[in-house]
């Protein structure tokens, strides 16, 4: 077994948690399975290459529990405050993994979403949706563990040809008001023929124990859909997030997603895309910002599957203190994809002498009739414009602010959901401020 | 009354000694021209006035108003009233004009104790200044000198010197890449903000600038000195002689 014995407490106690979750009821092949692949696998190494950059040690320092949520209806109204961070979004509220109906935003008829036990629901959504081997084969450890641990996965459906207006906002809370917790969600997501839809996903934590959320999306696409994809990570306090993405766009499929790692002490995003139809786009843009300690790292992974495709990934980072920033951009053109047109682009700033940045382009092209480019740059604010901003009476501070808010703006303009774009918007200006005389 | 008082200064780059003592003093009031040939040091001059990095003094001293400059940061230099306009203005995508002009105008105001603008107040401000020097307020809304032609570029140094009324204005070159039609709404921008409180130096290679503007004095910038010093005649005579009859 390829065990890191530093962590075999760790995985001692999620087994103990697997194998007595669920009383009388028989654990699933699929969990079982998962359970089964994660432990073969152990936790990643500094020798993985996939991980190579992040320090995973705190799993094996931290006395994590895997999350019990314990619903007492009275205690649940301290998390109303979550639902008026996007008060006009439709709300999904998950505390520890656990939905939350309760506080969650009233159901539409638009919108068709349960929460389904993984184990007696055999004939599971995922099968549809997870069914791609082109992301199964590189599979994130932690998305396993999620699979295996999860007794409730949550599922949406949108139809065909409907326009949902209001925005889904899932949010994921970790409570660690009582012990450092560990907790995982699983989230299924179909989007009908011709249909349109904005999700968000946030990660947040309230208590000041440790806690470590792991989230598993996968979210399918059919022929002709418009899908706006949001993740927004913003929790300064004690937060490890690690999350795994994963889009199947069929025929004609657009998708824009959005990365936001704006605070956490470790993010790890992987976002894999498989354009599974002709005809589809992906338009995928990141904002990342690593000051502190913290280490964000996004893994970027997209399939050109069939001809006629386009992507475009521009991502940025900012990097102050010791802050890490990681991007590691895959693009697979596979021998079909003819007239793929496939762009990428990461830009960094590094504020400090020990900020630090990690970027990898990784292209794998098959297919002779192909566009693609990619370009990555890192470097310090220009003193040119610093210099040119400070001539006009502007302090150094301000001119800083105003020259990584140009930076950053770049993106957040894009957001057209103006009630996250201003959340958005906010965050950023409160961190620059922070970060401003460094 | 004495704005600004250059006593022997010294400056290197690099290594470099660039400036080799320049003695020059400006009253209120009064317009002094700078030529020289190139690479004489007269943005080298303008830099160390305005505070820019990587610039060695090893000798001498500048006073403004009577304060010692080197004590002061580039922004705290710009809120006493010195403003440079760049021979190479920078361009910064992605900060509006009007959004740098408001950050600027308003800093400047808090340093004279004076209310920061509103936004409407800052509005009508702008559109007056801009009116000044001809310049459309389309202009306002873009990235600061993204994509400006060189012209324009010149011109919304003109348009931020007249948004941020300073006591000492250093035109390095301002009239440099102008067609004549902008050379004289430039000029008429600088005649109509230049008053009996505060100075102007402008730095040109050309005569014809000086046909619009009329200096008190002309200098020489030679070799990182002042070598001559006259009034707007000595401006037509290098025209005619060009600097080599200066060499010492
Ligand atoms: N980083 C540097 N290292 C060495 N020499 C430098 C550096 N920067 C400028 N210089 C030199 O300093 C000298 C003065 O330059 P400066 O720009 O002040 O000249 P100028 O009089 O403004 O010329 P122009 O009329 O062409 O604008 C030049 O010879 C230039 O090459
Ligand atoms: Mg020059």
């Amino acid at each position: 077994m390829n065990m890191n014995t530093g962590f075999s407490k760790f995985i001692d106690s999620m087994r103990d948690y697997f194998e007595n979750s669920n009383g009388t009821t028989q654990i699933s092949d699929f969990r079982r399975n998962a359970w089964n692949e994660f432990e073969r696998n152990g936790i990643p190494t500094r020798k993985t290459e996939d991980w190579k950059y992040v320090n995973l040690s705190f799993i094996g320092d931290i006395d994590f529990n895997y999350a019990k949520f314990i619903s007492k209806i009275n205690d649940i109204r301290k998390y109303d405050k979550f639902r008026t961070i996007l008060p006009s979004a439709h709300n999904l509220i998950f505390v520890n993994g656990v939905f939350l109906p309760e506080l969650s935003s009233p159901a539409i008829p638009q919108i068709e979403y349960c929460s389904l036990n993984t184990d007696t629901m055999l004939v599971n959504f995922s099968n549809n949706v997870n069914l791609n081997n082109r992301i199964k084969s590189h599979k994130n450890p932690f998305s396993l563990l999620s699979e295996a641990l999860t007794d409730n996965y949550f599922s949406i459906r949108i139809e065909d040809n409907v326009t949902i207006e209001t925005p889904i906002h899932l949010i994921n809370i970790l409570d660690s008001s009582d012990e450092s917790i560990i907790s995982t969600t699983r989230c299924n997501i179909s989007i009908g023929k011709n249909s349109e839809v904005s999700l968000i996903e946030t990660n947040y934590k309230t208590g000041n124990n440790a806690g470590l959320g792991i989230n598993l999306t996968n979210i399918i696409a059919d022929n002709d859909s418009r899908c706006t994809y949001y993740k927004l990570q913003s929790d300064n306090n004690n937060s490890y997030f690690i999350s795994e993405t994963n889009f199947l766009q069929n025929r004609g499929s657009m998708l824009d997603s959005f990365s936001f790692s704006l605070d956490g002490k470790l993010i790890r995003n992987d976002l894999n895309i498989v354009l599974n139809g002709s005809g589809s786009e992906s338009n995928l843009y990141g904002l990342y910002f690593a000051d502190g300690k913290d280490l964000i790292d996004n893994h970027t992974s997209i399939y050109h599957a069939n001809p006629d495709c386009s992507s475009n990934q521009t991502y940025k980072g900012i990097l102050a203190g010791s802050g890490t920033g990681i991007f590691n951009g895959k693009i697979v053109v596979e021998e079909d994809a003819q007239r793929t047109k496939a762009y990428q682009s990461n830009k960094n700033i590094l504020l400090s002498n020990d900020a630090t940045i990690n970027t990898k382009p990784q292209l794998e092209i098959n297919a002779d009739d192909v566009r693609c480019s990619h370009g990555a740059t890192s470097g310090r604010l220009d003193e040119e414009s610093l210099f040119y901003l400070r001539s006009r009476g502007i302090s150094a501070d301000d001119a800083k602010i105003l020259l990584l808010k140009a930076f950053a703006d770049d993106i957040i303009s894009k957001v057209k959901y103006t009630e996250l774009q201003d959340l958005i918007s906010n965050l950023v200006s409160e961190k620059f401020t922070s970060n401003g005389n460094n | 009354m004495n704005l600004l008082k250059i006593s022997k200064l010294e400056a290197q780059i690099d290594g470099k000694q660039i400036l080799r003592g320049v003695d020059l003093t400006v009253n209120t009031g009064e317009i002094h021209a700078i030529m020289g040939p190139n690479g004489s040091g007269k943005s080298t001059l303008a830099s160390v006035l305005a505070g820019r990095d990587g610039y060695e003094v090893t000798g001498g001293s500048v006073e403004f108003e009577g304060k010692n400059l080197f004590d002061m940061p580039p922004e705290i230099r710009a809120r006493e009233g010195i403003f440079l306009a760049f021979q190479y203005p920078v361009e910064i995508p992605g900060v509006s004009n009007a959004n740098f002009m408001k950050s600027a105008v308003n800093e400047i105001r808090k340093h004279r104790n004076l209310e920061p603008f509103d936004a409407l107040d800052f509005l009508e401000e702008m559109k007056q200044k801009a009116q000044l020097v001809e310049m459309d307020k389309s202009f306002m809304s873009r990235s600061v000198n993204e994509g400006f032609s060189g012209g324009e570029k010149k011109r919304n140094e003109i348009f931020q010197m007249a948004m941020l009324e300073p006591r000492l204005a250093i035109l390095d070159e301002t009239d440099s890449g102008l067609d004549i039609d902008a050379l004289k709404i430039v000029a008429a921008g600088v005649n109509k903000i230049h008053g009996k409180d505060d100075a102007v130096i402008l730095i040109t290679h050309y005569q014809r600038l000086l046909d619009y503007i009329t200096p008190d004095f002309v200098h020489v910038l030679y070799n990182g000195m002042i070598v001559k010093s006259g009034t707007k005649e000595l401006a037509f005579e290098l025209e005619e002689k060009g600097y080599d009859w200066l060499k010492g």
